[in-house]
């Protein structure tokens, strides 16, 4: 079985390392521990094809206003998971401004964007038109909890699927 | 000394290699295991085995593109239960060279400060969306009392207005004229009170807003006078006004707005003191109007002075103390909005001075056609609340009017087209129907009469409304009998 490096970008504290902890532990840490680097981790999903495939998870440190996200860690990545804060709206905006660059640097691979902390939606800042915009560019986009591992399987799945599509 | 240099060079990368614990792993093209030297372990690399694939986790480090020659580094890379590090990648004949170096310690100093610094990023944040939420949340509250306030004022013009009237009814009876004062004082009170929480409301959406016109001094502090001399009678107070001799008779400035300052400067003052009086002094010179306020009251400490015109704030120590705690606040933004300052010279057990000048242009001429005749003039007034249309009719009719009265946007239209009136005056909310709507189709073609909106809304932020430029004047509610006819007649009165 061939492994597969996906790597997980999007702004310091959307969660993550949580959502890789969660994927690949099952486990929920609720104090916020900053990335520093890379962390590497590894995780096979079934495909409902029947097929497998091995996941090389890069969680990269986040981006903030002070340090910008090490692009060197992209290096022939298979694909990757935008990942932005419900309840904070500039995430999002982040997250679509680290597509383009992305894309500029892997070229068209396979990517998603999960809006993580699903379980905070009563406080989520994102209204209805910014996620009609998103929507509008096609993007493969999920809702996700690292604190419940609500469609955090699905999220990394549909990825693995499109991975395993493309190759 | 020969060999001085290597004995240093060998010390210095023993404690290198010490602290770095290099893993060395050499790998073929199809990414097995050539040979190693260090501890895997220490990096999660069991059991390494020559001819063994390379950890599939380390696996990506490696470029897909054979023929990349460059050498690479990757900072801080963290493999599970392994301690971060840095890995170096190098080309050679046939693989690839992979050096790995502890970076543990170099991690935590970085951790620990980008921790700390995103914590205080999310603070930070948590803290601006608090205020911004609190924020909205004091707009609507704004909002709600700005909203509020304007509905106290059309039941407020009711009462000020059918007492007056009342009182011009029955001018003998001195019982009856005692009680209706009171009525009238009460109301007025309130709406003061009133004035001020929405002026309170307003300033916090947007700055207040003045609008000025030619008025005279003396009908300002007559009007003041007459509303809080009896105040000051019943506390056995005198109340004397002083006026300067070169102040001229007609002034630009708003006159509502100066009332409103001295009804709260003069009011507190009468409030606070309990014997002796209150003196109320002006003063002109180069356009700006000075005004003093000075009672014989207890004064105020330091402390109390450094925040009295704060909002909500009462002085301590007066258990007399009522009212919103919004006077001296609103009376400071109205005065500041008026280009100056109210200043406070006091000290405990010698009384209070608040001072204050603002811009009041000498304006020259006469008053136009105030004093002309309203004898036989066709007025329509349309107002949704039938007490009000009632009082209205009165003091038109007293001053010899015509006067058609309507209630809604259609029978407003109608008899205006049927009597061809010489001034229509239309409050903004019609019951269902829009006032501003009703004056844009009046002033639409030919224009035969003056066009008055008389609202309770005052034209502020929380109220804003465009209103069609149509409009010959915009009188707000509650309004007197003498400022309805005087206004109505330096519109539309025959000066002869």
């Amino acid at each position: 079985m061939r492994a597969r490096k996906v790597c997980l970008i999007g702004d310091f504290a959307v969660g993550k390392t949580s959502l890789v902890s969660r994927f690949v532990h099952s486990t929920f840490g609720e104090q916020y521990l900053t990335t520093v680097g890379v962390k590497i981790d590894t995780k096979e999903v079934c495909l409902p094809s029947g097929d497998s495939v091995k996941l090389v998870l890069w969680d990269i440190a986040g981006k903030s206003e002070f340090a910008p996200i090490d692009t060197s860690y992209l290096r022939d990545a298979a694909g990757y998971l935008l990942v932005a804060d419900g309840t904070r709206v500039e995430t999002l905006h982040s997250a679509v401004e680290l597509q383009a660059s992305v894309e500029r640097q892997l070229g068209r691979v396979p990517f998603g964007l999960v809006l993580n902390k699903a379980d905070l939606e009563d406080r989520w800042a994102l209204d209805r038109n910014r996620l009609a915009a998103v929507d509008l560019r096609g993007w493969r986009v999920g809702r996700t909890s690292a604190l419940n591992g609500n469609g955090v399987e699905t999220a990394f799945a549909q990825l693995g699927a499109q991975l395993m599509h493309e190759t | 000394m020969s060999g001085g240099l290597q004995s240093l060079r060998q010390h210095i990368n023993r404690i290198l290699t010490r602290q770095t614990r290099p893993l060395y792993l050499v790998v073929d093209d199809t990414l097995r295991l050539v040979e190693w030297r260090g501890d895997g372990s220490h990096y999660g690399l069991e059991s390494l085995q020559a001819g063994a694939p390379l950890d599939e986790r380390l696996a990506p480090i490696l470029p897909i593109d054979e023929q990349e020659t460059r050498a690479h580094a990757w900072r801080f890379v963290q493999l599970a239960g392994a301690p971060p590090c840095h890995v170096h990648v190098i080309r050679l004949d046939g693989g690839w060279g992979v050096a790995m170096l502890d970076a543990g310690a170099e991690h935590a100093a970085q951790l620990a400060q980008q921790q700390s610094t995103h914590e205080l990023l999310l603070l930070r944040r948590e803290r601006e969306a608090l205020i911004a939420e609190l924020e909205q949340a004091n707009r609507l509250k704004s909002r709600f009392i700005a909203g509020m306030s304007h509905e106290f004022r059309t039941p407020l013009t009711s009462i000020i207005g059918y007492s007056d009237q009342l009182r011009e009814i029955r001018p003998d009876d001195r019982e009856t004229q005692h009680h209706l004062n009171a009525v009238g004082r009460g109301a007025r009170y309130l709406l003061n009170l009133v004035e001020n929480l929405l002026d309170q409301a307003r300033s916090e959406i947007g700055p207040l807003q003045l609008h000025p016109g030619a008025c005279e001094l003396a009908e300002i502090s007559t009007e003041v006078e007459q509303l809080l001399r009896p105040v000051a009678g019943q506390r056995q107070l005198s109340l004397a006004w002083w006026f300067a001799s070169d102040i001229p008779a007609r002034l630009w400035l708003d006159a509502i707005r100066l009332k409103q300052v001295l009804i709260n400067l003069v009011g507190n003052a009468i409030k606070f003191t309990e014997q002796g009086g209150v003196n109320v002094e002006f003063d002109w010179q180069d356009g700006r109007l000075q005004v003093a306020v000075a009672d014989t009251g207890p004064g105020i400490d330091e402390a109390d002075a450094a925040v009295i015109f704060e909002p909500f704030r009462q002085t301590a120590g007066h258990n007399q103390a009522k009212g919103a705690g919004l006077g001296l606040t609103i009376s400071q933004a109205l005065v500041q909005a008026m280009g100056g300052e109210v200043r406070l010279n006091t000290r405990k057990g010698e009384g209070s001075r608040f001072e204050f000048s603002i811009d009041a242009p000498a304006v020259r001429g006469g008053r136009g056609g105030e004093g002309g005749s309203l004898a036989d003039k066709k007025i329509v007034i349309a107002d949704d609340d039938p007490d009000l249309l009632e009082l209205f009719r009165l003091w038109l009719s007293s001053a010899g009017c015509r006067v058609e009265t309507a209630r809604d946007a259609a029978s407003t239209l109608e008899i205006a087209r049927r009597v061809r009136p010489d001034a229509v005056i239309l409050d903004l909310d019609l019951g269902g129907d829009d006032g501003a709507a009703v004056a844009a189709e009046l002033g639409a073609g030919e224009r035969h009469c003056k066009i008055v909106i008389l609202s309770a809304a005052p034209n502020d932020p929380a109220n804003e409304r465009q209103l069609p430029d149509v409009i010959d004047a915009r009188w707000t509610k509650p309004i007197s009998r003498t400022e309805l006819l005087r206004g109505l007649a330096a519109l539309i009165a025959d000066t002869g």
